[in-house]
């Protein structure tokens, strides 16, 4: 499999993780809130729908036994799809991604 | 995979055409049997799929046409709708990535799960910059200073992209400026320039003309103005549908999950990527049609975007207006904060020496005093242009012929900033204002501002020339930090006659420096305040050695609060009753014994 290039040794050293939830982030306007209260909102989640590993996203949930086969993954412009996706498609090949796994390919 | 259209191709000539692969690696027959046979260890990404041209099709069944083979050639939007539906390679794992609104078009294509990425953390924001700039250290700091005290900036941070290009805009700014250390960013260039190219670089399909950006700065007013930060779909009636588009791929806005709104009608809220997003927008439409939004419904940084916004246009007027319309009172930021605030973003040092004398009653109380509560290191940077306006306004008044006496009620004497988190950038850059030829301050105040030994010693060249009175109440300086000023206290030009380090970590060591320094004939220090530190009888045996040497000036010791004993009390005693001792006023309640 061909490794992407020089770039990648970049993505590594740059990449940080970011915030990934289940579902959609609600877009609410909390009326009470203060100025300082709604920016403070940007940067966090939800914790119950929080994603803390990214291979919670390949693996079952707790009511379904097998693993998701279509995922949907959105987020605003800029957000880091692209760049996430590249890093899970490396982890994958690299077997990084789960310990039980059996060798991937793609 | 839009430029192979309506292209008829077959699942293996469409994963050749990956962009993971390369000219040296390809999926030849064995291999593509394998990955036939093994599906399940197969993950495809689709990228992008909002930036397809085919998304209805895929969306629909349409691809039910052609047989669910692997072998057959169909069209590409065929193979993707199949791939996604596990119709062929069924036991891969698909993903798609999409942007929120796009996204929602899919809603007839079964997904077993959804995903969506927030974003950073305030936590996270930091970590990237660390890494950004792991190769320059002193950059790092100052950006990271920058951005994470300023809680605009660090929300709007949360977007991987703008994180990136605030920083690559800081990082060119420190570049052609001469020290590292200086950050002098307006907050408005910045998103001015920021925006720019996150507007340039992410808009696939087609940029927002200058007319649409102008009909959406009018509705980002207009929400703001209701204090509204969500609308929906009907709020945007004035844009034309190819409008609606560029703006939803320009990743200005943002939509939200689809819910319902009556029985049958499901919709969705839109709002602006950031908050602050909104506000520039909002600013840049009150600057075009020359209002001035009321300041109980917007924000500051409304006020401080406007300026920003005007620099370029050198409106005097407006700008005036602008000024006057800041409220005496405006929630928990002091009004005269603000204003500093507004006239750096404006820049115009003329202009500015022009309003401190106009309305001198905001800008100084009566006894040429000037004070500020809460400040951050980004504040100082408003906070020094204040000071530098005002020494410009003594050097022009110094170099006219004649002086009116009634100008000397503008002078600034004395600079008070309290509870408030200052590092070494922030009150480095306000004492180089204050060290400027004609600033008139002799009276420094710092009290409880987290200040430690390195700000101090930022100090010290002010305390060697012309601080009369210096207050560090309540930080967290130590031996080292005083060391560095009893060194100032010798200096010949030194003026100091009140020192007040109450509340700080000195111990005797410190005292033993200080003592020193007392004793130089350079030193005129009269009153000095060393409540609640830590300075026990060793240190007070030393001061009052210090006190019986002829050209010690104190008139004034303030000891309260520390860890002094009999044995303490009897050394300073004997002092007292020393000739040369010159102390009127003894202050040493709260002993470990009585005396």
């Amino acid at each position: 499999m061909a490794s992407p290039t020089i770039s990648s040794l970049r993505t590594d050293e740059i990449f940080t993780h970011l915030l990934i939830q289940r579902g959609r982030k609600p877009v609410v306007d909390n009326h009470d809130a203060g100025r300082k209260e709604r920016l403070r909102q940007y940067g966090e989640v939800n914790e119950t729908h929080r994603v803390k590993h990214c291979q919670e996203i390949f693996l079952p949930s707790t009511d379904r036994n097998d693993i998701p086969k279509s995922i949907l993954l959105t987020g605003k412009a800029g957000i880091g799809k692209t760049l996430f996706s590249q890093k899970m498609m490396r982890d994958w090949a690299d077997d990084k991604l789960f310990q039980a796994q059996t060798n991937p390919r793609f | 995979m839009n430029l192979l259209r309506d292209d008829r191709v077959t699942l293996r000539e469409l994963l050749n055409r990956s962009s993971v692969l390369n000219e040296h690696s390809n999926i030849d027959e064995s291999l593509f049997e394998y990955i036939v046979n093994h599906s399940e260890e197969v993950l495809i990404v689709m990228d992008g799929f909002d930036e397809s041209s085919q998304q209805d099709y895929i969306a629909s069944d349409l691809d039910e046409q052609y047989p669910n083979n692997v072998q057959e050639q169909m069209p590409v939007a065929a193979l993707c709708a199949k791939l996604i539906k596990g119709r062929i390679l069924a036991g891969s794992i698909v993903m798609i990535t999409s942007r929120p609104d796009e996204s929602d078009r899919m809603n007839r294509i079964h997904f077993d799960r959804f995903v969506e990425i927030t974003g950073f953390s305030e936590q996270q924001v930091k970590e990237y910059i660390g890494k950004y700039f792991q190769e320059n250290e002193s950059m790092k700091n100052t950006v990271l200073d920058h951005i994470t005290r300023n809680e605009e900036l660090l929300s709007f941070a949360h977007i991987p992209v703008l994180c990136f290009l605030m920083c690559s805009y800081m990082e060119y700014m420190l570049k052609e400026s001469v020290s590292t250390d200086a950050l002098s960013a307006k907050t408005s260039d910045l998103y001015f320039e920021v925006l720019n190219r996150f507007v340039l670089e992410h808009n696939k399909k087609a940029i927002p003309s200058e007319v649409t950006l102008d009909k959406l700065s009018e509705l980002a007013a207009q929400l703001l103005l209701e204090k509204r930060f969500l609308f929906v779909e009907e709020d945007m009636k004035k844009f034309s549908l190819e409008e609606v588009e560029s703006l939803r791929a320009s990743g200005l806005l943002h939509c939200g999950p689809p819910f319902r709104k009556f029985f049958s009608e499901v919709t969705k809220h839109f709002c602006f990527t950031h908050l602050t997003l909104q506000e520039y927008l909002a600013a840049r439409w009150f600057v075009k049609k020359k209002e001035i939004p009321s300041t109980h419904t917007v924000s500051s940084m409304v006020m401080q975007f406007m300026s920003g916004i005007l620099s370029k246009e050198k409106e005097n007027v407006f700008m005036n207006k602008l000024l006057e319309a800041l409220p005496s009172s405006n929630g928990s930021k002091d009004i005269r904060l603000i204003s500093a605030k507004c006239l750096t973003e404006y820049e115009d040092k003329e202009f500015a020496k022009f309003i401190i004398k106009k309305q001198h009653r905001r800008y100084s109380d009566g006894q040429g005093g000037l004070q500020f509560d809460m400040l951050t290191d980004v504040d100082c940077i408003a906070v020094s242009f204040l000071l530098d306006t005002f020494s410009a306004s003594n050097e022009e008044e110094a170099g006219k012929k004649h002086q009116t006496f009634a100008e000397e009620t503008f002078i600034v004497k004395s600079l008070r900033i309290k509870f408030s988190k200052l590092t070494q950038s922030g009150v480095r850059r306000i004492c180089n204002s204050l060290e400027k030829d004609f600033c008139a301050v002799t009276e420094l105040e710092l009290s409880s501002c987290l200040l430690n030994d390195e700000c101090a010693d930022c100090i010290k060249g002010l305390v060697s020339s012309k601080l009369t009175e210096l207050i560090l109440n309540g930080e967290q300086i130590t031996d080292a930090g005083v060391a560095s000023l009893s060194k100032a206290l010798q200096s010949s030009i030194c003026q100091l006659t009140s020192l007040n380090l109450n509340s700080n970590q000195i111990t005797d060591a410190g005292v033993v420096s200080l003592s020193q320094a007392l004793q130089s004939s350079a030193c005129q220090v009269t009153s000095l305040n060393l409540w609640a530190n830590e300075i026990t009888d060793a240190g007070v045996v030393s001061l009052s050695q210090a006190l019986q040497s002829s050209a010690c000036q104190v008139t004034s010791l303030n000891l309260r609060g520390n860890q002094i004993s009999d044995a303490g009390v009897v050394s300073l005693s004997q002092a007292l009753q020393s000739s040369a001792c010159q102390v009127t006023s003894l202050d040493l309640s709260v002993l470990k014994s009585d005396h």
